[in-house]
């Protein structure tokens, strides 16, 4: 894997030193040393196989660390790793949303889990252009990519450290990830205020 | 479980006050469970189209089995609780499958939330549809098995109800959370949950028999088996409460 | 440290291949010697029952084989109990939690068993409900879902904490289970068969023999759990090391995709 950096901040958020990471027997990540600053935009890039998923999932505390060194936002994963996880937000390749609810009542429900008020969680809907049609549709009739956007519900979480990961670049060329960059920077940036 | 105040070496790391991260948070956090479970029961009726018709079928099938109008009246209670036992089991898979359908667990494991709280919600909201299919199960027994219900048996039944559906839910969803990320997980949900339910199987009925008046017991007998119901369903509710995080913390 | 916490080093001498120390060895010995004891004294020098004849002789086999299935889930118990407390966590007593579960799962089969013949023979019955024989009858279940969830895969961390919380549960249920029964007996009123030994006349040479099978039993239990143990520990260690060729195996993959 690869990894391109943009707009490289000064402390460091994510630091692996040789990680190990084993999914059942398989040594999925077999000695990753990675180190991102704060503020930095981390593209990764491999073939299929090559562990970037179980990368992802490392960094949000999901998965131990079998061998190695991490730390995640000053958090040992070793030790403390149920404590980096309210503190990352992954979207992986699940969207984590409950099919029988609606749009609405799915977001509301994961801005009640980070403690969002109903007037975020209604900023976040218009945000994402969900509050018209789609609002009250249960997620089964939604498209896969209407799915995705009901899932950028946690941009609005501010008050907290968090490092977006994202999963998967459903486009490749560089323009388009260029474009989804400046996007993210317009996502993150009210958060920040 | 959090312990916000460990992380000294995070740089602006409140968290919000309204977060459902602190010991208010659990009971928060377990409304929310409650209701969103109870929601999602409530538009997909799996429990009203799926759960109840099995029972009842299994009610019908015993009387095939039994074949003696006199001998079912005097089962009756038991064969309630057993189909009660057998319901509950698809009812935990069901409710873990919502879970694990689209990533929601690790979802919520990832959020924050204490899993206490997760615990507690999921322990309501399957003990409130329990209710409602003990209920609709003991309706069954006085129609098919001709099980008769006095006011004095009703107030000893509707406890005993209470009671043994807490314990079944508690157990439930602890072992429901074990077997949730497992693989071969529909057999061993079974072999792992019905040798625990097993003080409930007895206790309940015995209730239900001093409740019904099968075979002339009194009404009075049947409370120290409430005793027994109590003690389990508050045993197994506080050690799932503590169990469950680490159980869910793979 | 997040690898097996053995203190021998994966690859080293055959010596560390056998689980068998000049500890094991000595004790082996001696069990044997009290097996052989057991056997002439139980089958042929001590008395039979005056009521139940020589049927009797079963209880020299039941009566520890349900002695140890108890004491095997006590140990599991607190072995579990000492892998969750931070202060002693260390897979070994994961280890001794799941050795002495497969080991007690046997002794509470071969009680079941014996209980069940003894029944059969003496009173005509091949099962009662009293509350002895149905707990044991929980337990065995309660540990077969034990041993099955031991088997669910994952890190060794992994599957230690599992199993812990599972031991530990299954001591909150096992004697609620006891007790549940026994107040279920009570109403049937039942002749109490609780003590299927205690209506035996137990005369001075039946009491020792008695008393020694308990003593080889538990012998042999320790023995076995001391095998399995480090039996256990040696699998952990192949999977360790298993990991070390996978990761080399992994690390030449990435280097051949680099180039």
């Amino acid at each position: 894997m690869s990894a391109i950096a943009h707009e490289p901040g000064t402390d460091v958020v994510v630091d692996l030193v040789d990680a190990v990471a084993v999914l059942g027997s398989f040594p999925a990540l077999a000695g990753a040393t990675l180190s991102v600053r704060r503020g930095e935009i981390v593209l990764l890039r491999g073939p299929n196989g090559a562990g970037k998923t179980t990368l992802l999932r490392l960094c949000a505390g999901l998965v131990p660390l079998e061998r190695g060194q991490g730390q995640i936002l000053g958090v040992d994963l070793v030790r403390d790793r149920e404590l980096v996880r309210h503190r990352v937000g992954m979207i992986g390749h699940n969207n984590g949303l409950y099919s029988d609810l609606t749009v609405t009542e799915n977001v509301r429900f994961w801005g009640r889990t980070v403690g969002a008020s109903t007037a975020e969680v209604d900023a976040a809907l218009h945000r994402m252009g969900l509050d018209g049609r789609l609002a009250n549709l249960p997620i089964s009739r939604l498209s896969a990519g209407q799915k995705r956007r009901t899932l950028w519900r946690d941009w609005w979480r501010d008050g907290l450290n968090f490092g977006y990961l994202m999963n998967r670049m459903q486009v490749l060329m560089r323009r388009a990830v260029m474009n989804l960059i400046r996007f993210l920077n317009w996502l993150l940036l009210p958060a920040r205020q | 479980m959090s312990k916000p105040s460990q992380n000294s070496s995070l740089e602006n790391s409140s968290p919000k006050n309204t977060s459902l991260k602190n010991s208010s948070g659990v009971i928060a956090t377990a409304r929310l469970i409650a209701t969103k479970d109870l929601r999602v029961e409530l538009r997909s009726r799996v429990l009203l189209n799926q759960v109840v018709p099995f029972s009842l079928i299994v009610m019908v099938m015993f009387a095939f089995a039994l074949d003696s109008d006199a001998v079912l009246e005097r089962v009756a209670p038991g064969l309630v609780w057993l189909a009660t036992l057998f319901s509950v089991l698809i009812m935990v898979s069901r409710s873990f499958a919502v879970e694990t359908a689209d990533g929601a667990l690790d979802q919520l494991r990832s959020s924050g939330v204490p899993a206490m709280g997760i615990f507690i919600g999921k322990t309501v909201a399957l003990m409130v549809q329990l209710l409602v299919l003990v209920t609709l199960l003991v309706g069954a027994a006085v129609v098919l098995y001709r099980a008769q219900v006095s006011w004095s048996g009703g107030v000893l039944l509707v406890t005993t109800a209470v009671a043994a559906t807490c314990g079944l839910a508690a157990v439930g969803t602890l072992y429901g959370g074990l077997a949730a990320g497992a693989k071969g997980r529909e057999t061993l949900l079974p072999l792992l949950l019905l040798p625990v339910v097993a003080p409930v199987l007895i206790g309940a009925t015995r209730a239900t028999e001093s409740a019904f008046g099968t075979n002339g017991i009194a009404i009075s007998e049947g409370w120290p088996w409430l005793g027994l119901l109590a003690v389990f369903a508050v045993l197994f509710s506080v050690a799932g409460a503590v169990a469950f995080g680490p159980l869910l913390d793979d | 440290m997040n690898t097996t916490d053995t203190t021998t080093a994966p690859n080293s001498s055959a010596r560390d291949r056998v689980t068998g120390t000049a500890f094991t060895r000595g004790l082996g010995v001696v069990i044997l010697a009290g097996m052989i004891l057991l056997v002439i004294l139980g089958l042929f020098v001590s008395p039979p029952d005056a009521n139940q004849g020589e049927s009797v002789r079963i209880m020299y086999a039941h009566v520890p084989g349900a002695w140890l299935a108890y004491l095997a889930f006590v140990v599991t118990g607190i072995s579990s109990a000492a892998y969750l407390w931070k202060r002693t966590r260390s897979l070994t007593w994961d280890r001794i939690a799941g050795a002495s579960a497969e080991v007690g799962v046997l002794f509470m089969g071969i009680s079941l068993v014996t209980g069940s013949l003894w029944g059969r023979i003496t009173w005509g019955t091949y099962w009662t409900w009293d509350a002895r024989l149905t707990t044991t009858a929980f337990l065995f279940v309660t540990y077969i879902g034990y041993l099955a969830v031991r088997g669910l895969g994952g890190t060794h961390q992994q599957r230690a904490r599992r199993s812990a919380v599972l031991a530990l549960l299954a001591v909150l249920e096992i004697p609620l289970v006891h007790f549940s029964v026994e107040l279920w007996n009570t109403l049937h009123q039942e002749a109490s068969i609780a003590g299927r030994g205690t209506d035996v006349e137990m005369d001075g040479l039946m009491l020792f023999t008695l008393f020694l099978g308990v003593v080889v039993f538990t012998l042999m239990y320790v023995w076995l759990v001391l095998h399995r143990q480090r039996s256990l520990a040696l699998d952990d260690m192949l999977d360790d090391s298993g990991l070390d060729n996978a990761l080399t195996a992994r690390r030449a993959e990435a280097q051949g995709v680099a180039r």
